[in-house]
């Protein structure tokens, strides 16, 4: 399951923090892409990933290079094949949350709650220490208390 | 409180087979949703507009590092259009923008509007 930062100071120094997911899947993320990302990009854009590079689009089944995935699918890609980092999760749409909440693995950080209505269990870390939450609401109240 | 818009109240625009067309009715617009529907490809179609249209100015997270509320600070009467606003705008921009008299905004992301305040 994933785990959970709110607060950046929790995140421990020895783990690289990314804020800008565009950049680091254009400039990293790409060239680990396999067949687990088809999956994920079928998922969230209902379009087909075309060798590592390029993408068939939904809209008109144009080729396209695969940076023009969302920042919330490339979000979920950069946590997939990098789950010793922590990204920033604030662009991620619902249908990215989706799947992000249900990878196996991975880190993300957001100051404000960031939820799906189909949520799975996740680890959450602060300065207490780190527990699992199952539940929507408790995780909803987790976020929102004072850090 | 709601203001109308104070640059323009449309704005449309072709590239290749795509139209895109938007009624602003406050001077303010938060443009949301999930993620591969298009936000940032229609930013893109808009950013294209600026070659050709002065009253337009944008920015996204190639701006990351730059002082992005001194910056439109320094505009008037312009639209100003913000992608990744979510990472790009702090809680001071924010409040900036919603107190901003001079120029209108369309602001991109998935949740944009915490902070921001409809004048």
């Amino acid at each position: 399951m994933i785990t959970i930062y709110k607060d950046k100071k929790d995140i421990p120094k020895n783990i690289e923090y990314v804020e800008l997911n565009d950049v680091f899947f254009n400039q990293t993320t790409v060239n680990k892409l396999d067949s687990k990302a088809k999956t994920i990009v079928k998922k969230i854009h209902d379009s087909e990933l075309d060798g590592k590079y390029k993408i068939k689009s939904k809209f008109n089944g144009v080729t396209l290079d695969v940076d023009c995935l969302s920042t919330g699918c490339k979000t979920v890609l950069n946590v997939k094949y990098f789950p010793d980092k922590v990204f920033c999760l604030k662009e991620c749409g619902d249908n990215a949350l989706e799947v992000l909440y249900g990878l196996d693995d991975g880190a993300v950080y957001s100051d404000y709650a960031v939820i799906p209505f189909d949520m799975n269990s996740v680890k959450v870390s602060d300065e207490k220490g780190t527990r699992v939450i199952t539940d929507y609401e408790e995780l909803k109240e987790w976020w929102n208390n004072e850090k | 409180m709601k203001s109308k818009p104070i640059v323009m109240d449309h704005f449309s625009t072709i590239h290749t087979s795509y139209v895109l067309d938007f009624e602003f009715t406050n001077n303010i617009t938060i443009l949301t949703g999930s993620s591969a529907t298009g936000k940032t490809v229609s930013f893109s179609f808009i950013k294209e507009c600026m070659a050709i249209n002065p009253s337009i100015v944008c920015f996204n997270y190639l701006d990351y590092q730059k002082d992005i509320k001194k910056l439109i600070s320094e505009e008037t009467g312009k639209l100003i259009v913000i992608d990744n606003a979510d990472i790009l705008l702090d809680d001071d921009t924010r409040k900036y923008i919603s107190l901003d008299d001079k120029n209108q905004y369309l602001i991109i992301g998935r949740t944009p509007k915490k902070s921001v305040c409809y004048q």
